[in-house]
């Protein structure tokens, strides 16, 4: 079943059209990737998904529900959550704190219910699942840390556990793996396939080849803001055209 | 002796109404991220809509009905909201630097009123006589004594409220979106919503808290709600230590004592000239100094609220 359904989707910045009718589908319990080199177009492609950017043309269905034309929040809640680049998070706030954040009821953070206070029955439960998450993810001594305080690395865990606790059911991850370290790449691979197992559908953007082949069910390959392959990553090591744009024509 | 002490008296009671200012623009900008540069005009606004509805004085002006305070109190605080719904509702759609600009020709614009809307607000004559409540009771020095009181606990009840806010996962989500809002509305957070929210708020208390400020100084002028009022509120929270719960009080405390002495000191009056100058060379200088050396002010943000995590995680389980 198809869960994101992108169909001839353009986006352009004056002259220059950085997606270019793009579609693609992914499938319900899915890893998919986007790769293609600098400027392909990958994060474009995300940031018109998630209602950052609007579509120039094209449409966008979630769970079978038109979202192109949506605000960000109201895209995320319908629980397609997307992650950034730069993985700075609430630099303020603690790395427990930074989970409160997303998984917080609507109600429970209204300046009304501040000042009323009927507040603490629903954090409980919040609190909890933080609290493991925390610990699935070895962060739990780290949980009273200033995120600005954490290494990169870590940055990037307590990002993918933010994200976590909205209770997604599709996530988009935008270079995972940049700044991880090689040796912790194969425990964001174990990660991400986790998650899928737990029923989140992801779809990810990745530099690194060999770490998105091998966590991904379908790989689209794009350049220059448009769709130049797709497949299975076995098939797709194998085309001839995704093979010249990243080792270049055989002489 | 007693003069001295009553000088005293009458600073702490200026501290005072600046803590309440201060941490009301504490939660603005040291925690929704949203720099005020015009709260005097929000403090004008209730300011003037107290002392218009319980005006007794009616030979200038077109409206004086002479209201009983607690409905000016109200009045105020309605109008300070709503002039805060009027500018917040356009300048928070777009990026943070218009609200900074459009709070601060706001504020220039409800100057320009009062000066010029004299047939209501009697122009730069303005009002002399302020409806002061417990007036029938207590005179003289007991009055000023009384309203010392009256000012820091509203100031104590301003921060208990603070402290409630900034504890709650509201304040929390504040804190958050002011670093990084594209996160917060990747988790679904509609972070305008929130920011026009805790500025209306933000009027609200403004405009109910303004009367204390008229109380205390028995007159009622377009100078005294100059652009200074907004810019000693913003160095006593900057001293004090932006996004801090205490603060704001701490800097407006010191930094009240410190330029008001500056005026104690007595001379020619050549020298008064001198001396009313040097009060702004002296904020400027704790200014520098406190950046230089604490740049994150007396009581930092990290110091005041860094181990919430802990204190919250026990309450909740």
């Amino acid at each position: 079943m198809t869960l994101l359904e992108v169909r001839n989707v353009t986006k352009r910045f004056g002259g220059v059209v950085a997606v270019d009718n793009v579609s693609l589908e992914v499938g319900e319990g899915e890893i998919a990737a986007v790769i293609g080199p600098n400027g392909a177009g990958k994060t474009t492609l995300f940031n018109v998904v998630s209602g950052f950017e609007p579509a120039n043309e094209g449409t966008i269905r979630f769970g079978g529900e038109l979202v192109s034309g949506r605000r960000p929040w109201q895209i995320a809640r319908s629980r397609l959550v997307r992650s950034f680049q730069t993985p700075v998070g609430f630099p303020e706030l603690s790395v427990w704190e930074n989970l409160m954040v997303a998984g917080s009821e609507r109600e429970s953070e209204s300046l009304l219910s501040a000042l009323g206070g009927r507040l603490r029955s629903r954090q409980k439960e919040t609190n909890r699942r933080a609290l493991d998450l925390l610990e699935r993810l070895q962060l739990g001594d780290s949980k009273d840390i200033r995120l600005a305080d954490l290494t990169p690395g870590d940055i990037k865990l307590v990002d993918f556990a933010r994200q976590l606790m909205v209770r997604p059911r599709m996530m988009l991850l935008d270079e995972p793996a940049s700044g991880v370290d090689p040796a912790s790449i194969g425990r964001l691979s174990e990660l991400i396939s986790d998650v899928r197992d737990d029923g989140i559908t992801v779809l990810v953007i990745d530099h690194n080849i060999s770490f998105v082949l091998g966590i991904a069910d379908q790989v689209h390959v794009m350049a220059l803001g448009a769709v130049i392959a797709e497949g299975t990553p076995d098939e797709i090591i194998h085309n001839p055209a995704v093979v010249e744009i990243y080792l270049g024509k055989r002489v | 002796m007693t003069g001295v002490l009553f000088f005293f008296v009458g600073v702490l009671t200026l501290a005072g109404i600046y803590a309440i200012f201060a941490q009301v623009l504490n939660l603005e900008a040291g925690w929704a991220g949203m720099w005020d540069l015009g709260l005097v005009g929000l403090v004008a606004v209730g300011g003037y809509t107290y002392i218009i509805l319980t005006q007794t004085q009616n030979d200038e002006v077109v409206f004086a009905p002479g209201l009983p305070m607690w409905v000016g109190i109200i009045g105020a605080a309605v109008a300070g909201g709503f002039a805060a719904l009027v500018i917040g509702v356009p300048s928070l759609r777009v990026r943070g630097e218009f609200f900074l600009i459009t709070t601060l020709a706001f504020a220039e614009v409800i100057h320009q009123l009062t000066i010029n809307l004299s047939s209501v607000t009697r122009g730069t004559v303005g009002f002399n006589q302020v409806a002061r409540p417990f007036e029938s009771f207590v005179q003289g020095r007991g009055y000023r004594l009384l309203l010392l009181a009256l000012v820091w606990v509203v100031a104590g009840l301003v921060y208990l409220v603070m402290r409630r806010l900034v504890n709650a996962p509201y304040g929390r989500l504040l804190r958050g979106f002011r670093d990084n809002d594209p996160v917060a509305l990747s988790l679904g957070k509609h972070t305008n919503r929130h920011r026009i929210f805790t500025f209306v708020f933000a009027g609200v208390v403004y405009g109910a808290t303004a009367p204390l400020y008229l109380w205390f100084l028995r007159t009622v002028t377009p100078s005294v709600f100059s652009a200074e009022v907004t810019f000693v509120a913003w160095t006593a929270l900057v001293i004090g230590g932006i996004a801090s719960k205490s603060g704001p009080i701490l800097g407006a405390g010191i930094l009240l004592l410190i330029t008001e002495t500056v005026s104690l000191a007595q001379g020619s009056g050549d020298f008064a000239v001198v001396l009313s100058s040097a009060r702004f060379i002296v904020l400027g200088l704790v200014l520098i100094l406190v950046m230089r050396y604490r740049s994150a002010g007396l009581i930092s943000e990290q110091r005041s609220l860094g181990g919430a995590s802990q204190r919250m995680a026990e309450t909740a389980s």
